[in-house]
């Protein structure tokens, strides 16, 4: 991804701009850093409810307002939060970008959380993870994350535990935005069909003025190393067990990132999407091991793209009454391989050449660039996007062997499992 | 900077060719992208399996890359994966589908094994197991999802089981567990054809080169003697269209689904075809009644006002048969029937009282000016093209989509939510835990 261009304004604010003049429409978004690693005890779920209360009422804005903006001229709009961040996100027809540097600027400093708007979004966030709680999937992953990350707050999960949902008040989510919301603390990413120049100025029109704000010491303290194998069951109503074997791995920014990159490759398949990951091609490792010989439904495997140490994962999903523990042991195995045999040079460019296919159709929307470029700005660096296919390729077949070895080892497992069991806890 | 000419979409960018074989070749140079999309669907759907053999034409669709009289699955597989190309086969009710990716250099290969896999599959029994056995876990988490386990039902109730829009696509455990591999080779050989195939081919390519490699490859696809007709499907279609027995009055059933802290609800009617000239004013209602901003007038009320839900909307689905125009959230099963109130309350109010023009205006400027995000990728373009010969809309149809919408007048909105909402006879079904006593 090239012709990036980087900026800054003097209060801090960065700002990542992309021409594509290939449609007449553009992207903005605005990333805050701020996720769930940010959020002290009693506070889970907080950075993505002020996510929820961006939607309300601002001094200008009432409820609904930013939605007639945007698709009054026929735009989308939508936020998301994450581990790391929170962003924010309108694509337009490209005329209509400056609706986009409105909204951004007044909500930046100007949200109001008004008492009754906040307790009328505590039931629809509890309700959010009410429907999540229907998926074995969001169970799991809930578990291991908190067998994973003892002290880190990777271990708390993003959308909050119910407890927290529950207490936390008005004044506590009103003082998180105050803290994390400001120039200093976001990232712009525009890509589309704009002219550069002018849109800095409208850019500095917009936000130019605001104070700089004070940086946040992060609160996520360095998980400590993991010295033993840990494991989880989770015993819930469901369809089919699962299984989630973790080990810990280092930030985003950490050297060995791209051998790891390429060593998920040979288990499921490239970096190919906005966020990193990518689907499981059939040729690899693990589908031919689980899917195509008939013992599991699915499979997939992730590296964590994350500001601090994170997780890469293996996720099997069984078949209605499928034996756990030969799946468990089969997964083992295809690590041990990765641990004894360092794949072939042939292997390797294999990844290269499907990396760089799949990221060019990937690609192709202005919005999947501006995710991947916020993504990478937050947990490293931006240029990781432009420079990413030419990092995998110096990865050498020792280096993914090096890392296998290094991270994918026994003391620094986390092991998952769903279970189906009757309501009572019983084996279904 | 990125840049490329693209012209407009319309009939004089977009090449249309009848290949020998009759099939319907569709392509649009598009230079911005060095990626190529093809998309092609064929008369190949449910309409044409029986309620016994529920899911079969789904099943066909998945199992049909298995295994051809050229190469196995693994060797599909490998040379797809070798160039980061993917080809994925699919079929719902009234349509087989296809849809593949690759860059604009590869569009050989997709095109070779596109063919391959339509003209010779196999189905070999041990791959046609393993996708029998995938399917039969999809089924397992549909039904303890409690989202897909209302939609499934809800069918069902809409249009009675002997309609094939009434039964799931992919089809039930039951029906699914019996099919063997000469099940699937006999219902390709009867349904597959490319008489009906039509084929989009979108991206950085030359429309003659692509013409004559279509000629290659997809126009040299013959059918079986024995495959049915457009004819026969349209005669199958035509049945699925038939008026389902109506009961005069509201239909309700709540689903118990262990273990779920949160209920769904879908609560619907039988909505109008896409080939309707209402089918406009149609899709301005719904954008107002469940779309605009987070979920239009039911997120409003649902979401914002009462805080009952994370997601309330409409939808109103297209298609050559009538398909339902529905309401779904995701509620705590404590306010389920409030949700419920207040979701009938908005689409009679819709149906009584048009719309104010600034509402108007909104919905049907937000319709028109997404129509170049929806236009921006190879695939939107190719499955717009699609879209554009599956209903007869003419190459023309994008320059001519503005005014479609624009002429939509409030009376309209009204009167199409007032022919469909109305009817006190809705369909109503709810999937989560123990629903309170009331």
């Amino acid at each position: 991804m090239d012709d990036v261009r980087e900026h800054a304004l003097a209060n801090g604010l960065a700002v990542l701009t992309r021409e594509v003049h290939t449609a007449p429409i553009a992207t903005f978004f605005i990333w805050y850093r701020v996720g769930a690693r940010d959020e002290p005890q009693g506070m889970s779920g907080a950075s993505h409810w002020v996510e929820h209360m961006m939607f309300k009422r601002t001094q200008r804005l009432a409820p609904g307002d930013i939605g007639r903006m945007v698709e009054g001229v026929g735009g989308t709009f939508n936020a998301f939060t994450y581990e790391d961040a929170t962003a924010y996100h309108e694509t337009l027809p490209a005329e209509h970008l400056d609706l986009a540097l409105e909204i951004e600027s007044d909500r930046m400093l100007n949200a109001v959380f008004d008492p009754d708007d906040v307790e009328a979004e505590r039931t629809v966030i509890i309700s959010e993870r009410e429907g999540h709680e229907a998926s074995p999937m969001f169970r799991l992953m809930e578990a291991v994350e908190t067998t994973a990350f003892r002290v880190h707050p990777y271990g708390h999960g993003v959308i909050g535990s119910k407890a927290d949902l529950r207490s936390m008040t008005r004044d506590d989510l009103f003082g998180h935005y105050q803290r994390h919301y400001g120039p200093s603390n976001a990232v712009i990413v525009a890509v589309g069909d704009f002219a550069t120049a002018d849109l800095l100025n409208r850019i500095d029109q917009h936000f130019g003025a605001f104070p700089a704000s004070s940086p946040q010491s992060s609160l996520a303290e360095r998980e400590p190393a993991q010295n033993q194998a840990r494991r989880v069951e989770v015993h819930h109503p469901g369809p089919f067990p699962v299984l989630m074997l973790c080990h810990h791995i280092p930030e985003r920014a950490h050297k060995d990132c791209a051998p790891l990159l390429v060593l998920n490759a040979l288990l499921s398949g490239p970096p190919s999407g906005p966020f990193g990951g990518g689907g499981t091609l059939r040729t690899s490792r693990l589908y031919q091991r689980f899917v195509a010989s008939g013992i599991a439904a699915s499979v997939g495997a992730d590296v964590g793209v994350n500001i601090d140490p994170s997780l890469h994962r293996v996720v099997v999903i069984l078949h209605p009454g499928g034996e756990p523990e030969p799946i468990e042991a089969a997964v083992l195995d295809e690590i041990q391989r990765l641990h004894d045999e360092a794949p072939s040079q042939a292997e390797l460019d294999r990844v290269v050449r499907q990396t760089y296919a799949k990221r060019a159709i990937t690609l192709e929307s202005v919005t999947a660039q501006a995710v991947q470029l916020g993504m990478l700005e937050i947990a490293a660096s931006w240029r990781l996007a432009q420079t990413l296919t030419d990092d995998l390729r110096q990865v050498t077949p020792a280096d993914v062997q090096r890392v296998a070895r290094a991270y994918l080892r026994e003391p620094s497992r986390v092991t998952g499992w769903f279970l189906p069991a009757a309501s009572n806890g019983a084996a279904a | 900077m990125t840049s490329g000419t693209r012209q407009a979409i319309n009939a004089d960018s977009v090449a249309r060719h009848t290949l020998a074989n009759g099939a319907t070749l569709l392509v649009y140079p598009n230079p911005a992208s060095p990626s190529v999309a093809i998309s092609a669907y064929h008369a190949a759907g449910a309409v044409l399996e029986t309620r016994e053999h529920a899911g079969l034409a789904s099943l066909t669709a998945d199992a049909l890359n298995r295994g051809t009289a050229n190469r196995t699955f693994l060797q599909f597989s490998e040379e797809l994966d070798h160039v980061g190309a993917s080809l994925a086969f699919h079929a719902d009710t009234e349509y087989a589908a296809l849809g593949g990716r690759a860059l604009a250099e590869d569009l050989e290969l997709l095109l070779t094994l596109a063919t391959d896999v339509l003209a010779h599959p196999t189905f070999p029994d041990d791959e046609v197991g393993r996708v029998r056995e995938q399917t039969l876990t999809v089924l397992a988490h549909a039904e303890d999802n409690p989202g897909s386990r209302a939609a499934r039902r809800f069918r069902e109730l809409l249009y009675g089981e002997c309609n094939p829009n009434g039964w799931p696509e992919d089809g039930y455990a039951e029906t699914v567990r019996e099919f063997e591999a000469g099940d699937l080779r006999a219902f390709h050989a009867r349904a597959c054809g490319p008489a009906s195939l039509v084929l989009a081919v979108v991206g950085a390519v030359d429309p003659p080169a692509v013409r004559d490699l279509a000629e290659a490859t997809i126009g040299a696809w013959n059918a079986s003697p024995d495959a049915a007709t457009p004819t026969d499907w349209r005669e199958a279609l035509d049945a699925a269209d038939a008026p389902p027995a109506m009961p005069g009055e509201p239909r309700r059933e709540d689903l118990a689904i262990e273990g779920k802290t949160q209920t769904e609800f879908l609560l619907g009617w039988l909505g109008i075809r896409r080939t309707d000239p209402s089918y406009y004013a149609t899709i301005v209602a719904n954008f107002i009644l469940g779309q605009l901003g987070l979920g239009g007038r039911i997120g409003s009320n649902v979401r914002d006002t009462q805080g009952l839900a994370y997601h309330a909307s409409s939808y109103a689905v297209p298609g050559l048969t009538r398909q339902p125009w529905s309401i779904r959230a995701g509620i705590n099963p404590a306010n389920v029937d409030r949700a419920i109130e207040a979701s009938l309350h908005e689409a009679r109010q819709l149906a009584e009282t048009p719309p104010d023009a600034e509402e108007l205006r909104l919905s049907k400027q937000a319709l028109i000016g997404s129509l170049p995000l929806r236009l921006e990728r190879n695939d939107g373009i190719a499955s717009m093209l699609l879209t554009m010969e599956r209903y007869g809309l003419g190459l023309d149809y994008l320059g001519a989509y503005a005014g479609l919408i624009d002429a939509v007048t409030a009376d309209d909105v009204r009167d199409v939510t007032a022919a469909v909402m109305s009817d006190p006879a809705y369909t109503l079904v709810t999937a989560g835990p123990e629903l309170p006593t009331s």
